[in-house]
């Protein structure tokens, strides 16, 4: 099934109670795809006004105790950003699913990687942030977004789906997971005040000493975030003296590459991040032993790389290579960077038959 | 409750309903809110269903309003609150859900989410507090201010080419299938307040009776806003409002007549 | 459009007359003939919560109630009884008052 598809499957899997969307390429058949099974399983799907609404009605549905969640693609996510920081303040779990696609503004219908400073370091206002999950495969689009769902009831706050256009259209064989059990009970939860106090679920916090304590509680659950939500995959590391660090699509062209790269004889490897936030800083780091210098592919200008160099500061050089506006990065075009990047770093290849000697 | 004082019998015929709280306003002296959120709790207590319902509050002055009523609530983001509230009716449609918001937070930046929770029939009853005026943020411009009057934002007195015309957005909304019921009251005097507290009462009655989307436009004083005492701030309403904005029932369908038939 | 305008135009019946501390319920009592006030309700004033707006006194019809010239806590000259006598109990003021600072009390009718 196409990525989209398998996002809305792991969804209902995974329990999710509530879909609100609004139709935009190149998301519309997760859409179309929730029309069809939410009304199966008898669950709430609205075809809402705007993104806008979208998000307030996963707000209200969060608060209320059930699992929701919308989807949209780079335009719509920015007009989420309100929604997505009222639920970080309100500690509101959620699900937001933003399929990529070129920008800035109306941009163009093909996937690409634009919108990592949005939902990994915040579009919305505040401080706040969001776990950020960046599926590279159809299968691991289901299974990031069932993940998602948990760790959004975990933290009690949003996170985000981060794919694609290309994750979101392609169709590869899936295997379907079994379903999530249901989530913990919240106490919280606006659902009548019946034979208890009540419960109000807001955001406000009018006293600066208030909002300060606020803030900071939410810090803490942040760090929390940090020290046990990491997530990466790493492939053929363990020699590696060039690391391409690539996620989504970029990463599944790079691995070809690489795969090339290393019968020519670089001694090259991927890390792939599959949690954005929090950022796999360290097991970059704990790569400096070997490692002499860094590629990062992107589909934009460039933005998870400066994640990278938060990772490496000045211990190795940083490379990278880009496309732009829905143009993908070809396995030629990361192969010529990687060949160009240890030459200029002064990696040579080894040739394997010498090795043999 | 009955207190004997003289040796006789006195009963209690007016206070506090049960689900407001305690809790004193913030609000200014003769504000219409404290009125209106009165006139809610007494029609929630009325009608029993205090414990199945949940306070879509708003932004503006009100955004305070769970303090005031001792109900579940969540705060919605700037004109969202039908769109919170659709989805916690949709989710659980046993729950009585109520928005309550003012002229900025509905016909402003809100327009588009109660016109389409309207058109899309959301059992959920919209309390629309209008004072013609954007009390929170210090008296600017609101889609119900009349022309002439001076606000903030318009200090020679809004003229209609600058900044348009106030318009009805109860009457608009009338026009769409999904509404069952839409009234318009006032907070100028006992027998309006009265009236108003019937169309509320009303109001969750038809979500009850799961005819549609009920709003209720309630006209209040804003006294600090306007620049008027809170005496003359209700012939301010008669004067500046009630021309532009009719008192009155705006939309009744066949079943809530039949609903008010049967009572 | 023309609409049936509600207004309310009441004169003051009585001047402000501060009265000593706050307005319990008045005790109900019953003159007889040859003089004749019944006073049929009684009002209380919860001086902390009222803020002085006085829509109460001009809801009044009977002159029950004047705004009081001594400062409250936070600063307003609260409502109170004035001619607790002439109370029926109408609730008129209770259904302005916007802070719910008003008690309406009534006689039980008989039977």
């Amino acid at each position: 099934m196409k990525g989209n598809a398998a996002i809305a499957e792991g969804a209902i899997l995974a329990g999710c109670q509530a879909y609100f969307g609004y139709p935009i390429t190149p998301q519309n058949e997760l859409l179309e795809h929730m029309a069809r099974r939410m009304g199966e399983e008898g669950r709430v799907f609205i075809q809402t006004e705007s993104e806008l609404s979208a998000i307030s009605m996963v707000l209200g549905a969060s608060a209320a105790g059930f699992r929701a969640m919308t989807s949209t693609s780079s335009p719509g996510f920015s007009l989420q950003q309100e929604g997505i920081s009222y639920m970080a303040g309100s500690e509101l779990p959620a699900v937001v699913v933003n399929v990529m696609r070129g920008g800035p503004g109306l941009g163009g219908i093909m996937g690409a990687q634009g919108d990592y400073f949005q939902a990994v370091k915040g579009g919305g206002h505040g401080d706040y942030r969001v776990l950020v999950l960046a599926p590279a495969s159809v299968q691991e689009a289901m299974d990031l977004t069932m993940l998602a769902f948990e760790l959004a009831d975990k933290y009690r706050n949003p996170v985000i789906v981060l794919a694609d256009g290309y994750i979101g259209q392609v169709a590869e064989p899936v295997e379907l997971r079994t379903p999530s059990p249901a989530p913990p009970p919240k106490p919280w939860a606006v659902t009548g005040a019946n034979g208890r106090k009540k419960n109000v679920i807001r955001s406000i916090h009018i006293q600066p000493e208030d909002l300060e304590k606020h803030n900071l509680h939410l810090a803490q659950k942040f760090a929390a975030m940090e020290a046990a939500e990491v997530r990466y995959q790493g492939w053929l590391l363990d020699d590696a003296e060039l690391i391409v660090v690539a996620y989504g699509s970029v990463s599944r062209v790079a691995q070809t590459a690489i795969k090339q790269a290393r019968d020519n004889g670089y001694r090259v490897g991927l890390l792939r991040p599959v949690s954005l936030f929090p950022f796999p800083y360290k097991p970059i780091e704990d790569l400096l032993v070997k490692a002499k210098a860094f590629l990062v592919p992107e589909l934009s200008l460039g933005q998870m790389v400066e994640d990278v160099r938060l990772a490496v500061g000045k211990a190795a050089p940083i490379f990278q290579v880009h496309r732009l506006g829905g143009m993908v990065l070809s396995t030629e075009e990361i192969y010529k960077a990687i060949a160009d990047a240890a030459r200029e770093a002064g990696l040579r290849p080894k040739n394997p038959l010498t090795l043999a000697i | 409750m009955n207190t004997t004082l003289d040796n006789e019998l006195i009963e209690t015929v007016f206070e506090r309903p049960r689900t407001m709280t305690e809790t004193p306003t913030h609000y200014c002296p003769g504000c219409g809110h404290g009125i209106i959120h009165r006139l809610v709790a007494e029609a929630i207590d009325d009608l029993g269903l205090r414990e199945k319902t949940i306070a879509v509050t708003s932004i503006g002055c009100s955004v305070f309003a769970y303090d005031y009523f001792d109900l579940d609530a969540i705060e919605a983001p700037h004109g969202r609150a039908p769109a919170v509230a659709t989805a916690i009716k949709r989710c659980d449609p046993s729950r009585n859900i109520f928005t309550y918001q003012g002229d900025g937070d509905l016909a402003a930046i809100g327009t588009a989410e109660i016109v389409h929770a309207a058109a899309r029939g959301e059992n959920i009853t919209v309390i629309f507090v209008n004072n013609a005026i954007y009390g929170m943020t210090g008296g600017q411009l609101a889609p119900t201010t009349p022309l002439g009057i001076r606000t903030t934002s318009t200090p020679g007195g809004r003229e209609s080419g600058l900044s348009g015309y106030p318009f009805r957005i109860s009457e608009m909304l009338a026009t769409l299938e999904g509404v069952a019921y839409i009234a318009r009251y006032s907070t100028h005097s006992p027998s309006q307040v009265l009236k108003a507290k019937r169309a509320i009462k009303l109001a969750f009655e038809v979500q009850q009776a799961k005819l549609g989307l009920s709003l209720v436009e309630v006209l209040s004083s804003c006294p600090i806003n306007w620049g008027v005492s809170p005496k003359d701030s209700l012939d301010w309403i008669v004067k500046n409002m009630l021309p532009i904005f009719p008192l009155g029932e705006i939309k009744v369908t066949e079943k809530v007549k039949a609903l008010l038939g049967e009572k | 459009m023309p609409n049936s305008v509600e207004t309310k135009t009441l004169d003051e019946k009585t001047s402000p007359r501060p009265a000593e501390g706050g307005s319990p319920p008045a005790p109900l009592t019953e003159r007889g003939s040859g003089g004749g006030v019944v006073q049929k309700g009684s009002v209380e004033i919860d001086r902390e919560k009222c803020k002085g707006c006085g829509l109460c006194t001009m809801a009044c019809a009977r002159g029950v109630l004047a705004m009081s010239e001594k400062l409250n806590s936070k600063g307003y000259t609260p409502a109170e009884v004035v001619k607790p006598e002439r109370c029926t109990g109408c609730k008129l003021c209770a259904l302005m008052c916007p802070d719910v600072a008003i008690k309406v009390y009534k006689k039980k009718q008989a039977g």
